[in-house]
C-alpha cells in the first residue's frame, strides 16, 4: 500500500464518521472539545502510558513515558471558554545499553476556545468553535520540553444526541525555535465517535450513560531544523486508531482508550510510534 | 420510641412529593445530551428562590421544576439563564401539582454506585 493511499483510508474513514453520526463532546484523545458552561468548572486528569519501541539495525530502542495531564477549563461566557492543560512525565529511554531518565514538568499549555455556531433540537446539538493557543515552556530544555514556545489553533466541531457523540477537529501547530533547535510543525485531523449502549428503549432520565467510543487521528510533522539544517530522520506521517469506554455521570465521567498506531510512516530512522494507553476522570464542579 | 416515631415521620416526609402546594413547572429544553448537561441546568434552576425540586428527562428534553407560586418563573428569566449555561429553553407547561420526589432531584447524589447501578424506570 503506497503512503499516499494509507493517508487517503484514514481521510475517507474519518469523513465517513463524521458523515454517518451525530455528536456532543467527549473525546478521550484531546481536550479542546471538553464542554464546560459560563461559570463552571471542569477538571479533567488523565494518565497516560506510552511504550515507543522498534529496532535500528542491531540496536534496540525502547521509550516508556508515564504522563499526568490535568487540564481544566472555565466557561467565561457562555461562547467563550478558558482551558489550561499541566502536565508531568516521567521518561525512561533505553537505546542499545544506554539508559537515560527524565521526569518533571513539561510544556504547560493554555488556550481559549469560542463558540461560533450553536444549533440546539430536543437531545441534540450542533456546536462550532475555533480554539486558539500557546505552549509555554515551562518543561526542562532538552528533557522534558523543546524549550521553545509554540503557538496552535483549529477548528471543532461538535454533534451530539442522547445516542451518539460526535467530535471532529482539525489543528496546526506553530513551533517556536530555542537555540537553534526547531521542531517540525503539526498537522493534525481527530474524529472521536460515542455510541451509548445502555439503557436505549427506557426512559433513562439523566443517572448515567455508558458509552463505547472509537477515535481515529491523523498527524502530519514537518521534519525538524538544527541550525537551519532539515534533519532527516524525523517528522512524517502517523495514524491512530483508539477504542474505548466512557460512562458519564452528572457530575463525573470515567473513560479509558487505547491508541494504536496504525500508520507509521516517519522520516528516516525516527522512532517508531508504539500504544499508548489512556485512563481518565473529568469532574464537573 | 415517640423520638424513634417521630424521626421516621419526619424521613417519609423527607421523601414524599415536593411540598403540596407548590406548582410543577415542565420545562422543554433543547441541547442537552448527556448527565453532564442535566447537572448543569438543575444546578441553575435550584438557586432559584422558590424552588424546591427540579429532575431532568434527557429523552424527553424537559426539566421538572417544582416551585412555590409565588417564585418568578417568567420565559425571559428561564430563557436567559439556560442560555448562559449553553442551552436553549422552548417553552413550559403547568401542573397544579407536583409530581416530582424530593429525593430524586439532588445531582450531588448521583455518584459511582448510584450511577453504576441505577434502575432504569
Amino acid at each position: 500500500m503506497t503512503k499516499r493511499t494509507k493517508i487517503a483510508r484514514v481521510v475517507y474513514a474519518s469523513t465517513f464518521l463524521a458523515l454517518t453520526t451525530s455528536a456532543h463532546a467527549a473525546p478521550i484523545t484531546f481536550n479542546t472539545a471538553l464542554p464546560v458552561s459560563d461559570e463552571e468548572v471542569i477538571v479533567r486528569q488523565q494518565i497516560h502510558y506510552v511504550h515507543n519501541s522498534d529496532t535500528l539495525g542491531n540496536v534496540d530502542r525502547d521509550v516508556k513515558i508515564w504522563k499526568s495531564i490535568t487540564a481544566a477549563g472555565y466557561g467565561v461566557t457562555n461562547k467563550f471558554a478558558l482551558f489550561g492543560v499541566v502536565p508531568l512525565i516521567s521518561k525512561d529511554v533505553d537505546i542499545g545499553a544506554a539508559h537515560s531518565k527524565a521526569s518533571g514538568l513539561a510544556d504547560i499549555k493554555i488556550f481559549g476556545r469560542y463558540q461560533v455556531y450553536r444549533k440546539d433540537g430536543p437531545g441534540t446539538t450542533t456546536r462550532i468553535a475555533p480554539f486558539v493557543g500557546v505552549n509555554i515552556p515551562t518543561g526542562n530544555t532538552g528533557k522534558t520540553s523543546d524549550g521553545s514556545t509554540d503557538i496552535f489553533g483549529g477548528l471543532i466541531y461538535t454533534r451530539a444526541s442522547t445516542d451518539w457523540n460526535f467530535d471532529g477537529q482539525i489543528k496546526y501547530k506553530a513551533n517556536g525555535k530555542h537555540k537553534g533547535f526547531l521542531r517540525g510543525n503539526q498537522t493534525s485531523l481527530d474524529a472521536s465517535l460515542q455510541y451509548r449502549v445502555n439503557g436505549h428503549d427506557d426512559n433513562v432520565k439523566s443517572s448515567g450513560y455508558l458509552f463505547t467510543v472509537l477515535e481515529a487521528s491523523l498527524i502530519y510533522a514537518d521534519e525538524d531544523k538544527i541550525g537551519g539544517t532539515p534533519n532527516i530522520n524525523s517528522g512524517g506521517t502517523t495514524a491512530y486508531l483508539s477504542p474505548g469506554l466512557q460512562y458519564a455521570a452528572k457530575r463525573w465521567i470515567g473513560e479509558t482508550a487505547i491508541k494504536i498506531p496504525v500508520i507509521k510512516d516517519l522520516n528516516g530512522t525516527a522512532l517508531q510510534s508504539g500504544i499508548t494507553v489512556i485512563t481518565s476522570l473529568r469532574v464537573n464542579f | 420510641m415517640k423520638k424513634i416515631l417521630l424521626l421516621i415521620t419526619g424521613l417519609m416526609l423527607m421523601n414524599a412529593n415536593a411540598n403540596a402546594k407548590d406548582i410543577q413547572y415542565d420545562l422543554r429544553v433543547d441541547g442537552m445530551t448527556c448527565p453532564f448537561c442535566a447537572a448543569t441546568s438543575e444546578k441553575a434552576l435550584k438557586k432559584i428562590n422558590g424552588v424546591h425540586a427540579v429532575s431532568t428527562d434527557l429523552e424527553k428534553a424537559t426539566i421538572s421544576v417544582c416551585a412555590s407560586k409565588e417564585t418568578d418563573m417568567s420565559d425571559a428569566k428561564l430563557k436567559n439563564m439556560l442560555k448562559k449555561k449553553g442551552f436553549t429553553y422552548v417553552n413550559k407547561t403547568k401542573q397544579e401539582q407536583c409530581t416530582i420526589r424530593i429525593g430524586e432531584t439532588d445531582v450531588k447524589k448521583t455518584g459511582f454506585l448510584r450511577g453504576l447501578f441505577h434502575k432504569h424506570s
